[in-house]
């Protein structure tokens, strides 16, 4: 098994693990699937594209004040030419009476990883991915089952995440060029004769619907 | 009120299909080149050449050994002056700054130096009070651009634009790595006294200076009043030059030229050795030239050898045997010694006794000793790679250790 895999496995794990304990410590779980939806402006000719991306997401937060909880969320988020993984915090507020269907607002904000995207070298050339910091607010129902502490979520919202591609020619075929991390680095990484960067702030519509426990 | 979430939710589901925002897509292109700047000599005959408290080294360029001091030239800056009566423990003195200056030699208290177009003598006696005693003007001529008469030089600079394009306006950029100064920089990454990669050298009261195409002869048998006597053509890709026995060893990017300077006012050739294209530093002992060619920037035939070349007879060089070798810069030869810098790959020392079996003549091989090139002195070797410029006991040719280690900003690329 890869590291994807494990990274994989570890969000479901993460996600699954609090539920024995989260009712009586006023915790929650959301696990999500969702879509996200924008259009392309394609670089070098007129008009854009659809996109259509899957997303996968998990929140786990603590009730700070009454129907107001704060926690960890993490995700996968499946564009089309990068996959990110959303790391950072969450926030989730019902809206309604106590019994029965709400109102739920919610913002995760953080930082899109790009763990999953490889690096290529060759022997004149580098390509990489590097992500950007997220910034998703959404709004939706909850709707709990008739019996036990499960519920139906759905939302929709704005998802804000830039991403970057990077080709860089290496000075020297062969040199092995060091790339520092982007909020350290100067224009031409070190090793570097050109880069050639596209950055990308995809702009989506999401919709996502998952449960809650 | 169940039922009012679920359309609300298939709302949203369908909100979200019809609607949607546009992404908005950057590109941004970087990349190195080096800008000409145009510049007038009587500007940069105006600045002062006083020596200046010792200065961090940004890139080390050639190096000279003398008496017991290092001088290391910064390319197109100026040179460092080092005491190195300890090899083990160099201390920084002080810094000259002469624009333009790519390379140096010293005759009896006397350094030459290059200041673009013009050639100066400073007075080293007293190594604490450097002063100039005499510049020759106008003598390489080659840096002159002669439309505008003024002297164009390249600073090395990052551009940004948004899409790839070698072209600028009202610019003319060129790749760092193709620039004849870029060139002359790389070819100036070390030296001294009889450094394989120096482009002034002494020789019978004399100074001899290449370019990329000419042969420049001084007169400094009066040390501190040198005197330009001629310009000699050489061809095209001109890049070290080593003096031994009366002779001139010329190492361009095509071969070696032989020139007899017995009247070393008037070199004349003796033979030029041609192979492929290829950088290739020279060093010499009585019956052999040791060269090394290599790939990479101009030398792009990816021949990586040493070739050991007769000159018995000087006007018949004669190839002996070629040794590959992974990516030799520079080389040095201390009597039987040989010495190869080999780029990222690391540091080698030979036996050179026998030329017909210096392969199994190695005697070591330091991987983690990367090198663009070295020079034997007197008292360590001196090494020049990412680390900066660096001493080694070499007594045991079999076991080099490390002395010192002279710390830089802009380490050397090794490729």
């Amino acid at each position: 098994m890869n590291y994807k895999n494990w990274i994989l496995l570890g969000l479901l794990y993460w996600g699954s693990i609090p539920l024995a304990a989260s009712q009586e410590q006023a915790r929650i779980t959301q696990l999500e699937l969702g879509l996200l939806r924008g259009k392309t402006k394609a670089l070098w000719e007129e008009g854009t594209l659809n996109r259509l991306n899957f997303s996968f997401s998990a929140f786990h937060g603590k009730e700070f004040r009454p129907n107001h909880y704060l926690g960890i969320h993490l995700g996968y988020d499946h564009y089309t030419n990068v996959q990110l993984l959303p790391i950072g915090l969450g926030y989730r507020g019902f809206i309604g009476d106590d019994i029965g269907s709400k109102w739920v607002v919610g913002l995760n904000a953080g930082f899109g990883a790009t763990f999953l995207e490889k690096r290529e070298r060759t022997d004149w050339s580098s390509t990489w991915q590097e992500g950007g910091g997220f910034f998703h607010p959404f709004l939706g129902v909850y709707l709990p089952a008739k019996k036990g502490k499960w519920a139906l979520t759905a939302a929709a919202g704005y998802k804000w995440q830039p991403s970057n591609f990077f080709e860089g020619t290496h000075s020297q075929p062969e040199s092995r060029p060091k790339i520092h991390p982007f909020w350290t680095r100067d224009l031409l990484p070190e090793g570097f004769s050109s880069l050639n960067k596209v950055s990308t702030l995809f702009q989506s519509l999401s919709f996502q619907v998952g449960v809650q426990f | 009120m169940k039922f009012f979430h679920l359309k609300t939710a298939l709302f949203l589901l369908v909100s979200t299909l019809t609607f949607s925002c546009i992404d908005q897509v950057k590109s941004s292109y970087s990349f190195r080149t080096m800008m000409p700047i145009y510049l007038e000599m009587k500007d940069v005959r105006a600045k002062s050449l006083a020596p200046i408290p010792a200065q961090k080294i940004e890139s080390p360029g050639k190096i000279y050994i003398y008496k017991d001091y290092l001088l290391i030239n910064e390319p197109s800056k100026g040179i460092h002056i080092f005491d190195n009566k300890n090899p083990a423990n160099p201390i920084n003195l002080s810094f000259i700054p002469i624009e333009g200056n790519v390379d140096l030699a010293i005759n009896s208290d006397i350094l030459y130096a290059d200041n673009y177009v013009d050639l100066l003598a400073f007075d080293i006696s007293n190594i604490r009070a450097v002063r100039m005693v005499k510049r020759i003007e106008d003598v390489f001529t080659h840096l002159y651009q002669h439309s505008t008469g003024k002297i164009i030089t390249f600073k090395d600079t990052v551009l940004t634009s948004d899409s790839p394009r070698w072209e600028y306006n009202d610019m003319w950029t060129v790749r760092p790595g193709m620039s004849l100064l870029s060139n002359m920089a790389k070819a100036s990454q070390s030296y001294g006294t009889g450094g394989s990669m120096a482009r002034f050298t002494l020789m019978d009261g004399h100074l001899f200076a290449v370019d990329e195409s000419t042969l420049r002869v001084f007169d400094v048998l009066s040390p501190a009043e040198p005197k330009f006597i001629k310009p000699i053509e050489l061809g095209w890709g001109i890049e070290t030059i080593f003096p031994f026995d009366q002779k001139l060893f010329i190492g361009s990017n095509r071969g070696m030229h032989i020139y007899d300077a017995s009247k070393p006012q008037n070199p004349t050739r003796m033979a030029v050795y041609e192979h492929v294209l290829a950088c290739d530093p020279v060093v010499v002992n009585e019956d052999y030239a040791f060269v090394t060619l290599r790939s990479g920037n101009f030398c792009v035939n990816g021949v990586n050898e040493l070739q050991i070349i007769d000159i018995r007879d000087p006007y018949q060089p004669k190839l002996t045997k070629a040794y590959p070798l992974l990516n030799p810069h520079g080389l040095g030869l201390a009597k039987n010694y040989l010495y190869v810098a080999e780029g990222k790959h690391g540091l080698k020392s030979f036996n050179a006794s026998d030329v017909l079996a210096i392969d199994k003549n190695q005697l070591e091989f330091i991987q983690s000793m990367k090198s663009v090139d070295l020079i034997p002195g007197p008292k360590s070797l001196i090494v020049i790679g990412p680390d900066g410029v660096c001493q080694y006991d070499y007594s045991n040719p079999a076991k080099l250790k490390k002395l010192s280690c002279i710390q830089v900003n802009d380490p050397i690329e090794v490729s």
